[in-house]
């Protein structure tokens, strides 16, 4: 389970001493950030679905790990407002609340510690299929209004149609569900370009707690507070409570556990970078969630060790 | 033969996804740089520290590895007259010398050897003499240009000291010396490792791409003699040279494809981001890896028939 914590920490932390010395260059958090949200990411979302098999998008899994990050999701919406954050900067925050780093550090737990890569599959597509085209869309909208553009109820109802990131996952649930053997010269491109994703967003993340303050110090504590209690325990709570509701148990039960219990993604850091918004509290909360996540993840392993 | 188009079609539309994005505009001023550091400075070394660490290194040191180094160096020395007799800058000249004889082992060659040749191994020679010689030799002449051009002395010292501060030698050595003393290197150290490994191919197509999104019409910025040399000895002086080398050792059937086949392949894009890490040569780096790729393809074609 560490093992997933150690290439993520190794990643960031090279990015961290880079950034420190200068060696990538001006804009280096910004090309990377950038590079993986138009071009790299995509690849990525649109191979791994393609990939899925459609037992493994709808299962008892997805529902629960669906319900559950939505709801943590929108529960982060009133304290924010409470502290009057604004609109792009709320949405921001509500995705750090509830989307996991399913890929970076789900994929390694799910090999190490759990049945294998699949069991990581409910959070991966419902964070792709949904939760990120959602919340993309609900920023490039808000993107929009606060540029002082009023955009037609055309414009905002189309949005997902330009977002790269839901193209990508539509293609991909599509190429899916119809069962098209797509050949090696298309897969191939895209996996390279794919691989990009993951270590560009990690540098990116690195590159930028070089100019970081200390965490919490450019936030509103309860603002950020909020964001890192809902994430590392009311998410797994709720998942464990639904899962037990409906039945689930043994591995799965475990599996959809520590899937909830993964800390905010570095991935809502770099849509913060690409949208402009909330790109600290985004930064604090992988950060401060991260941390935090380790003596959670690590009680849960030890509570089912027990049992 | 399937494998030769693909390895060609990968490369390209990775460029192209380059090209389109620098054409729209998408990433920020200083793209390219960036992301040719990345794999200059992390990437990279991190994909070789792996490669070489896993190579077969019996397999490695055979015959075909010293063909494969004579052709390369014989290509690379061909090309210094060409750039000394048109008078071009020093540093340029050392870019055209690599650029004549560096091919595309990882991105083209990989792919070509596995479903071209039968098997990934096949292009080890070319690669492992290419990382663990020529990247060292080449980055270290560069590293000692560029510290002239700077009006720096770098001294016999800063010559010799230069190759323990370039990162591409100091992964291959690691790598070579852990895979010769045969120490187990725990699969929970490399995965760190090859994550960041997986950032080297793509980056440096993508870096190639953004590129040629701002270029003029190649040939343009450089002199047409040049990079017609360089043209000529990439693509048809260095199999020919290898094939005589080859016939030479007594190398026949697959091994001489294999050899053939190798020093056949196009100008490397690392060729590029070398060019780019040390400003010197780059309008000739960028032409020859394009040019070099495109001629490339009837020279493979005719080869592997």
């Amino acid at each position: 389970m560490l093992q997933g914590f150690l290439v993520i920490g190794v990643a960031i932390a090279l990015g961290y001493v880079l950034g420190r010395r200068g060696v990538l260059g001006e804009n280096a958090t910004n090309v990377l950030s950038r590079a993986a949200f138009f071009v790299a990411t995509p690849a990525l979302l649109f191979h791994t679905l393609a990939d899925a098999e459609p037992g493994e998008i709808f299962s008892w899994s997805l529902v629960i790990v669906g319900v559950t990050a939505a709801l943590v999701c929108v529960l982060f919406v009133p304290a924010a407002r409470w502290r009057g954050r604004d609109p792009m900067e709320t949405t921001v925050g509500s995705m750090a609340a509830g989307y996991v780093n399913a890929g970076n550090l789900g994929l390694p737990i799910a090999i190490y510690a759990l049945d294998g890569a699949a069991a990581v599959a409910p959070a991966l597509i419902f964070q792709l299929a949904l939760l990120t085209p959602v919340f993309t869309t609900v920023l490039d909208v808000q993107c929009a209004r606060a540029e002082g553009r009023r955009p037609s109820y055309l414009w905002t109802v189309t949005a997902p149609a330009r977002n790269p990131l839901a193209i990508a996952t539509t293609l991909g649930v599509v190429v899916a569900l119809t069962g098209v053997e797509l050949p090696e010269a298309v897969t191939a491109p895209v996996e390279m370009i794919g691989d990009f994703a993951v270590p560009a967003m990690l540098f990116a993340f690195g590159i930028s707690l070089v100019s970081a303050h200390r965490p919490g110090r450019d936030e509103d504590p309860v603002v950020l507070g909020a964001v890192v209690l809902l994430k590392n325990l009311v998410q797994p709570a709720l998942a464990l409570g639904f899962a037990l509701l409906v039945g689930v148990d043994g591995d799965e039960l475990l599996a959809v556990v520590v899937m909830a219990a993964l800390p905010t993604a570095q991935n809502v850091f770099g849509y913060a970078v690409r949208y402009g918004a909330g790109t600290s509290l985004a930064r604090d909360s992988a950060l401060v969630s991260t941390v935090a996540s380790i003596p959670v993840l690590l009680g849960v392993f030890g509570v089912a060790a027990l049992m | 033969m399937s494998g030769v188009l693909e390895g060609f079609l990968v490369i390209g539309v990775v460029v192209a996804v380059g090209v389109l994005v620098g054409r729209l505009g998408l990433l920020p001023e200083g793209a390219t740089e960036t992301l040719s550091r990345t794999a200059f400075f992390v990437a990279s070394p991190a994909l070789l520290f792996v490669t070489l660490l896993r190579a077969d290194v019996a397999r490695v040191l055979s015959t075909g590895l010293v063909v494969t180094a004579l052709a390369a160096v014989a290509v690379c020395l061909l090309y210094v007259p060409v750039g000394v007799l048109r008078r071009r800058p020093r540093g340029e000249t050392v870019v055209g010398s690599m650029a004549s004889g560096y091919l595309n082992a990882g991105n083209l060659g990989i792919p070509i050897a596995t479903y071209a040749l039968g098997s990934a191994a096949e292009i080890a020679p070319s690669l492992i003499f290419q990382l663990a010689v020529l990247t060292p030799a080449y980055t270290t002449l560069l590293d000692v240009v560029a510290a002239r051009r700077r009006g720096e002395d770098p001294g016999l010292g800063g010559a010799l000291l230069a190759p323990l501060r370039n990162p591409l030698l100091l992964a291959t050595v690691a790598g070579l010396l852990l895979n010769v003393a045969g120490v187990h290197v725990p699969e929970s150290l490399l995965q760190p490792v090859e994550l960041l490994a997986d950032l080297a191919v793509p980056a440096m197509l993508l870096a190639f791409g953004l590129s040629l999104a701002h270029a003029q019409r190649p040939g343009r910025d450089d002199d047409p003699v040049c990079l017609g040399a360089v043209i000529v000895l990439k693509n048809v002086v260095h199999p020919v040279l290898a094939w005589l080398i080859g016939s030479a050792f007594g190398l026949t059937g697959p091994a001489l494809l294999a050899v053939v086949v190798s020093a056949a392949l196009p100008t490397a894009q690392n060729v590029f981001g070398y060019a780019v890490r040390f400003a010197t040569g780059v309008p000739l780096a960028r032409d020859a890896a394009l040019l070099t790729t495109v001629v490339s393809v009837p020279v493979l074609l005719v080869v592997a028939l």
